[in-house]
Formats: structure tokens, sequence, C-alpha cells
């Protein structure tokens, strides 16, 4: 008769076993990551010009010479980019009726399309301003030089200039 | 009076002698329910990934089933991705494969890889999809206290990836199934 109370408790105990969680209950995770920021361009390229006279010492005007940069490339979706150049020059002094600059205007492209001109004027072998702007993330840059015509003839030498590129990367 | 009293005695005497040696016996029948219930709580988070190259990361769950049960999981994003506008050439979106590893009770694993995309709200094309109705299925066995691999791996894209933090929320939901 003492199995009863017993029993009776027991039946108790597994009626009240609370539900556990209820069904259908469900966790978030985050999964995230990074790309962090790479910019990289391969430095100087030279690009020849050729004669830039003729036979007869006339200017003959060689025309836009490219340098391409496939490698070049930033991720960083606010990337910008300054252009500047000096003109083509040699240390030949120029005697009246010649001169020893030949301008140049620079260009810079990337192979997404975008595309800064530098619209400030340089002054011999004195730098451009330069012109800046958003080029966006990119992948392959091209630099466009173009000689401009002289003011008189050319003086004979070696001529040189430059074209500086400057990359900013930003988000 | 005598008499009586005597004859008292031994109707007394005579219950006692006659009362059988006998075990008592009482056959109680218990019934109850169990209510199925399932859930999942998290044990290990996703660590931040280096989206530069290729590879995986795990997390963890953990699991309690007491009956069979089964899973779906939900992408807010169907990739890991960054509010970084992505210039031609380039993508803010990296997409990955989520698989999913449960231990049961009896020793055996349900499991199940899924693309982000068919993680998406709607889709139904992967055992996980959340508009899968079988999802991943334990096949009506139990775990109880078991821990839940998920494996997020990825492969780097064609086109690049825009620089930024990338990110996609996964809900893992689970269900008693009867």
């Amino acid at each position: 008769m003492k199995k009863l109370p017993i029993a009776a408790v027991g039946l108790a105990a597994m009626a009240s076993t609370p539900a556990m969680a209820a069904a259908g209950t469900s966790q978030t995770y985050t999964f995230n990551g990074h790309v962090d920021a790479l910019c990289s361009i391969s430095g100087a390229a030279a690009v020849d010009f050729g004669a830039l006279t003729d036979g007869s010492g006339n200017y003959a005007n060689p025309g836009a010479k490219t340098a391409t940069d496939t490698g070049a490339n930033c991720n960083q979706a606010g990337t910008t980019a300054t252009i500047k150049h000096t003109d083509l020059t040699t240390s030949n002094p120029a005697t009246t009726g010649f001169t020893n600059i030949v301008p140049l205007s620079a260009s810079l492209s990337t192979d997404q399309g975008v595309t800064i001109a530098d619209t400030t004027n340089a002054s011999g072998s004195t730098a451009s301003t330069g012109t800046g702007g958003t080029i966006k993330a990119f992948t392959g840059l091209t630099v466009t030089a173009t000689p401009g015509t002289p003011t008189a003839r050319l003086v004979a030498g070696s001529y040189s200039g430059t074209v500086t590129v400057t990359l900013t990367p930003s988000a | 009076m005598r008499v009586r009293a005597l004859l008292g005695v031994g109707v007394i005497c005579a219950l006692q002698a006659s009362a059988p040696a006998r075990a008592d016996s009482l056959t109680i029948t218990a019934s109850g329910t169990i209510q199925p219930s399932c859930s999942v709580a998290v044990q290990a988070a996703f660590q931040s990934a280096d989206f530069t190259a290729s590879g995986s990361s795990t997390a963890q769950a953990l699991v309690n089933c007491n009956g069979g049960f089964r899973i779906n999981v939900t992408s807010a994003n169907g990739a890991a991705k960054t509010t970084n506008q992505a210039s031609s050439g380039f993508t803010n979106a990296l997409s990955y494969t989520l698989g999913l590893s449960v231990p049961l009770d009896d020793s055996s694993t349900a499991s199940a890889i899924c693309t982000s995309a068919s993680l998406v709200a709607g889709q139904s094309t992967c055992a996980l999809s959340p508009g899968n109705a079988t999802g991943l299925s334990s096949g009506g066995k139990t775990a109880m206290g078991k821990v839940a691999t998920l494996t997020a791996s990825w492969v780097l894209p064609a086109q690049k990836l825009v620089a930024g933090s990338y990110s996609d929320t996964l809900t893992v939901s689970i269900a008693s199934v009867p």
C-alpha cells in the first residue's frame, strides 16, 4: 500500500516536466570579412618621340605617345589621381629665332574608362600645377603625352619631359 | 458472561491464525507525453575573414532536439557584400558556399552544402534553402547537445573585389519534424 503514493508522485512529476525551448527557434550569425586597400603602379616608363624635326629642320609633330601599365590597379572606390607634366626641353640654349621647348599636354585613362587630362600648362622644365580627379577603383592605366607646336624652330639637342601621375587610394 | 468473553477471544485467535502470508501488489500504468522540442544556440561565431584570398571560415551551433528535425538557413544578402561602390571590372559582392554538418545521436551526420545565392528568402533549390520544406533533415533522428559546424567557403571571383568591409547575415532555423 505504500507504493501508491510513491507512484502518484512519479506521475505528477512526469506531467509537470516543462517543455524545453520551443520548436522552431533560430539563431543569427554574421559572416564577415574584409578586403584591404591595395594600390600599385609599376613606375616610370619611357616613351620615345623620335625625331622632332624633318630633314629641313622644320618641326615634325610626332603625335601622341602612350605608356600603358597593365598591372597598375587600385581597389578602393574613392581612389583619386593627379596628373602633371613638364614640356619637352633640352638644356642647349636657344638663340634668337630658336626655341628649346616643345609644349606638351598629358592625360591618363583607366581600363574602366575614366580619363583625366591635365588642363594646366607647364613652363619648360617647370611642371604644370596638375589636374586631379576621382578615378575610382581601376585596373590598367594608360598615360598619354601629346606634343604641341613650338613657338620657333627647335634648337638641336636631346629633348625630354616628364608626366607624373600620383594615385591616392581612398575608400 | 464468561462464556461470551471466552468466545470473543477465540474468534480473534481464529482470525489471526487464518490470515495467509502473501505479497501485496499493485500495478500502476504510468503514462505521459514528452513534447518534441528543438533548440539551436550559437556556440561559436564566424571570425572575420580575409577576402583577399580564397579560404573558409567556420562557426558552431549547439543543437538540442529530442526528435526528428530539420534545419533551414536564410542569407540576408545572398553573398558577402560591402556598401562601397564597385566600378567596372570590380565587384562588391563575394559569393560563397555554406556547409552545415550536424552530428546525430546515432553517430551519423546530417549535412548539406549550399551556395549563398540559394539561401536568400524564397529560394528552395538547396536543402538549406529557406523555402525548402524538407530542409536539412535529420531523418527522424535526435541530436541532444550536439555541436553542429557551419563552414563558409569562398573562391576569389574573376572580377577584383573592391576594398571594404564585407558581411552577410545568416539565420539558422531549426524545427521539430513529427
